[in-house]
């Protein structure tokens, strides 16, 4: 050890300082990555990157452009179901039967051909590995193989939904030559005998545009270009995702270029980009929905004429235009517009006006002057574009105007998860986010599932959703869950939609092909440099 | 020395046995229920799969079994696995921890070599300017909101000034080394990479100044006062009478002694930035302890939540023998039976 006493602490002092600030300063520009795109996200809720067991929303960020599925979705009309991994498809008349025809120009990086085994190896890996996103699966009874290039699907019983099912994220398909070689198992029992779940950290078995060079936890996301990809040939060679936790951070480190997108951007960074040289914004309907849960167990929520009247004593246009500054609208069920059976026009049609006269002679009507109940949400967290803080206080002033108290009672998010799915709050801000694109995903607002929180039954509704997942005529499928959206919409229903947040993402104005996936947030392949 | 080392250690154990008791407790006391926030909405609607859960991490047996099977397997050194990914704690520990130890170091290098300068130079020094300046910088340094001074830093050194690097450890495109320690600055060095030992540490100079001026604070105020005490001394003063010089006594006879305050406080303040700091890991996206703690705490894994605390419980109790250690250096005539 050096004596303290023979260096001067000014000489150390003066030598850090020096040598801290004295270093080459830090390129900050884009120029020199042209092939290079740099993304900036929030990527700490990622638990995995095994595509057979992520399920949360960064997980499944991660392996959609490495991973392709045998039928994919695109913007803007997710209800359709185009072919991806298969070329071609028959759905047997009674739904339980999907038979596929792969295409044969798909090849994994590896150099295996793509073959009926992988489809049936990743499907069954899905359902058996026992992931947060393995009950996805479980109208999976098995997979058989028909020939190299054929493959079909058998389910538990008829399910119409299946085939946009399997454009979710855990059905992605693996090569599965390499991922056994890795200690991957598909059969029963997976849950505890595979054992490739670590090698997914550094490696990647999928076919599609690009392959993962690496992933390492709240740091980034680094991926290269698959060579061998059977589409178009993506423009950038390497996607580089930097974990940036704070919206603010992201928008001034896409100012100054240091990043060419940034997808975590608030209401109020979009706003204030807005106009900013070298800057674009991309701003697309995101899968969130928004809306107020009335506990039909507890006054004053038990008198049908009080949700009635809260229906029209809450300004939603100043929900949208105040608190989402513009960015997202108003809905009048909680589907997604645009899905099958819930048009825009229909949504346009359902929603309640703002008719402060009208709430309080509603209010009258229920013999209810004065009430007072409790509020809860998430505490400082959005969903999409929407600020639940900022909600909740426009709530509690809308309905004060028709002698209602919200008392605010904001908590942790997995304390709310926990007391909201127990069903314990009185009043609850609530969202559907869908684990894949079809109406049937936004059905449990009547099956048992969501309503039991909220105590309130419409055995109707529930009939009329149970009929249609089985049905395979679309058209018929059409006007069920059209029927299911104005019972969601009615007076009596305890539901009171509020809002369809927009999803915010900021660019360097070079960037170009932005395709917004709502589950997958963009399409990387798409991308490109101007 | 050895006898007196060997029974600070096991006087440690019950300590760390405690902290894992009192963490178990108050993570299993929480009104969140693990299996209804961990399992996305359907997930929960299927038994079978609720009921693998469980089983699989143990809740399935009584809270006290539960504790027994943790602590059974923290005496063959496994720390368990982390419910929200799937792997071992110790292997996520292993990633978190040398990004924080990395920030800690150079920050308290920082702030004591700040600190002892300002502290020495107002004690020093018959001039009530400097004093006043010290003494003022301390106070900043200790009352500043280090969420405030982070995204302060951030958004005029980084971003007005482009005199720092973007938030991240390391320049985006840049491979980190090869881990021998997992702390970049010294593997760059084991590895023959000078370039990325600069990158590093450029990096981590507006994070080391967030965390270092809270300590220089510290540093400035307790070398001062003990500095003022020294100096008033009557060895002091005969050195003075022999003709050195004034900074020479200073330098040779008084700092020395006067340090043994400095150095409790600092190994406090080590301990401190080595359990990491959640806010200035945040703004800097910087994949510490803090963050790892807080984003384990917020999805109620539990293992992983042990795990910090246990690792945190180490390091006091490691730094703590490291600071009686040096005051044996500082000062030989402290002796330990």
């Amino acid at each position: 050890m050096i004596p303290m006493a023979r260096v001067s602490p000014v000489v150390v002092a003066v030598a850090l300082g020096v040598s801290l600030t004295g270093l080459p300063g830090p390129s900050t520009s884009a120029a020199g990555r042209t092939d290079v795109v740099v993304i900036a996200k929030d990527i700490s809720d990622i638990r995995t990157p095994d595509p057979s067991k992520s399920y949360d929303v960064g997980g499944v960020f991660l392996q959609f452009p490495i991973y392709s599925r045998l039928v994919k979705q695109r913007a803007p009309d997710f209800w359709k179901i185009q072919g991806d991994l298969a070329e071609s498809w028959s759905v047997s008349a009674d739904a339980t039967t999907y038979t596929f025809k792969l295409r044969r120009d798909a090849v994994f990086p590896s150099g295996n051909p793509l073959t009926s085994e992988d489809v049936r190896f990743s499907l069954l890996r899905a359902k058996n590995i026992k992931g947060y996103g393995s009950f996805l699966a479980d109208p999976l009874k098995t997979v058989e193989i028909v020939d190299p290039q054929t493959v079909r699907v058998i389910l538990n019983g008829p399910d119409a939904t299946f085939l946009a099912a399997l454009a979710a994220g855990v059905f992605s398909i693996v090569d599965s030559k390499t991922v056994r070689a890795q200690g991957g198992v598909e059969t029963v029992g997976a849950e505890s005998l595979d054992k490739a779940e670590q090698w997914f950290y550094s490696h990647s078995a999928g076919a599609g545009p690009y392959v993962l060079q690496r992933y390492t936890r709240e740091t980034e996301i680094v991926l290269e270009r698959n060579e061998k990809y059977y589409g178009p040939k993506p423009f950038f060679r390497e996607v580089i995702v930097k974990h940036i936790k704070e919206p603010g951070t992201q928008s001034l480190i896409l100012q100054r270029a240091d990043v060419d997108m940034a997808l975590d951007l608030s209401v109020d960074q979009a706003e204030n980009l807005k106009g900013k040289a070298g800057v674009t914004l991309f701003e697309d309907p995101s899968a969130y929905t928004v809306y107020m849960g009335l506990n039909t167990s507890a006054a004053p929520w038990d008198n049908v004429k009080v949700r009635e009247a809260v229906k029209y004593a809450i300004d939603y246009d100043a929900i949208v235009t105040g608190i989402m500054r513009g960015h997202g609208r108003r809905i009048g069920s909680i589907m997604m517009p645009g899905m099958l059976g819930f048009p825009e026009s229909l949504n346009m049609q359902l929603l309640y006006k703002h008719d402060p006269a009208k709430a309080a002679a509603l209010m009258k009507e229920a013999g209810v002057s004065r009430a007072s109940v409790p509020l809860t949400w998430a505490a400082g967290t959005n969903y999409g574009a929407l600020p639940l803080d900022r909600l909740a206080q426009k709530l509690r002033g809308d309905l004060a105007k028709v002698g209602i108290d919200l008392k605010l009672q904001p908590v942790q998010q997995s304390i709310f998860l926990t007391f909201y799915r127990q069903g314990k709050p009185q009043t609850a801000i609530g969202f559907w986010f869908p684990d894949y694109m079809d109406p049937d995903n936004w059905s449990y607002f009547v099956t048992g599932f969501i309503n039991k929180r909220l105590h309130w039954q419409n055995p109707e509704a529930a009939k009329i959703v149970s009929q249609a997942q089985k049905t395979a005529d679309a058209p018929s499928r059409e006007k069920m869950y059209e029927q299911y959206n104005r019972m969601l919409a009615a007076p009596d229903s305890p539901y009171v939609s509020l809002a369809q947040p927009t999803n915010l993402v900021g660019a360097r104005a070079d960037i170009t092909g932005f395709k917004f996936h709502p589950l997958y947030f963009l399409e990387m392949d798409s991308l490109r440099r101007k | 020395m050895g006898r007196y080392l060997v029974r600070r250690v096991l006087v440690a154990l019950p300590t760390l046995v405690g902290i894992t008791g009192v963490t178990f407790l108050v993570s299993h006391l929480l009104p969140s229920d693990l299996v209804l926030t961990s399992l996305g909405d359907r997930a929960t609607q299927s038994p079978a799969l609720v009921a693998a859960f469980r089983h699989r991490w143990g809740l399935d047996q009584p809270m006290m079994i539960q504790y027994l099977i943790y602590f059974g397997n923290l005496l063959h050194g496994d720390l368990g696995t982390s419910i929200a990914t799937n792997r071992p704690v110790l292997t996520e520990l292993a990633l978190s921890l040398p990004a924080t130890v990395e920030l800690a170091t150079v920050s308290l290098l920082a702030a004591l070599g700040a600190g002892i300068a300002l502290g020495v130079l107002a004690a020093g020094t018959r001039n009530a300017a400097v004093d006043a300046v010290a003494r003022g910088l301390s106070a900043i340094g200790v009352a500043i909101p280090t969420f405030w001074f982070g995204i302060l830093l951030v958004s005029t050194v980084y971003f007005r000034l482009g005199w720092a690097p973007p938030p991240g450890r390391l320049t985006v495109g840049l491979t980190a080394p090869e881990p021998v320690t997992g702390m970049f600055l010294v593997d760059a060095l084991l590895r023959g990479r000078p370039d990325l030992f600069a990158d590093a540490l450029r990096h981590m100079v507006l994070p080391a100044i967030v965390l270092a001026t809270v300590g220089v604070g510290f540093v400035t105020r307790i070398t001062r006062a003990s500095m003022l005490e020294v100096i008033a001394q009557d060895y002091v003063r005969t050195a003075r009478a022999k003709g050195l010089a004034r900074w020479s006594v200073v330098s040779r006879h008084a700092l020395r002694n006067a340090l043994i305050p400095v150095i409790t406080i600092g190994g406090t303040l080590y301990a401190q930035l080595m359990s990491g700091t959640v806010l200035t890991e945040t703004i800097f996206s910087w994949p510490g302890m803090g963050r790892y703690a807080f984003s384990s705490a917020a999805s109620l894994d539990f293992p992983a939540v042990m795990g910090v605390a246990l690792v945190v419980g180490v390091i006091y109790v490691i730094v703590n023998l490291w600071v009686d250690m040096l005051y044996v250096l500082v000062n030989p005539r402290v002796r330990y039976q």
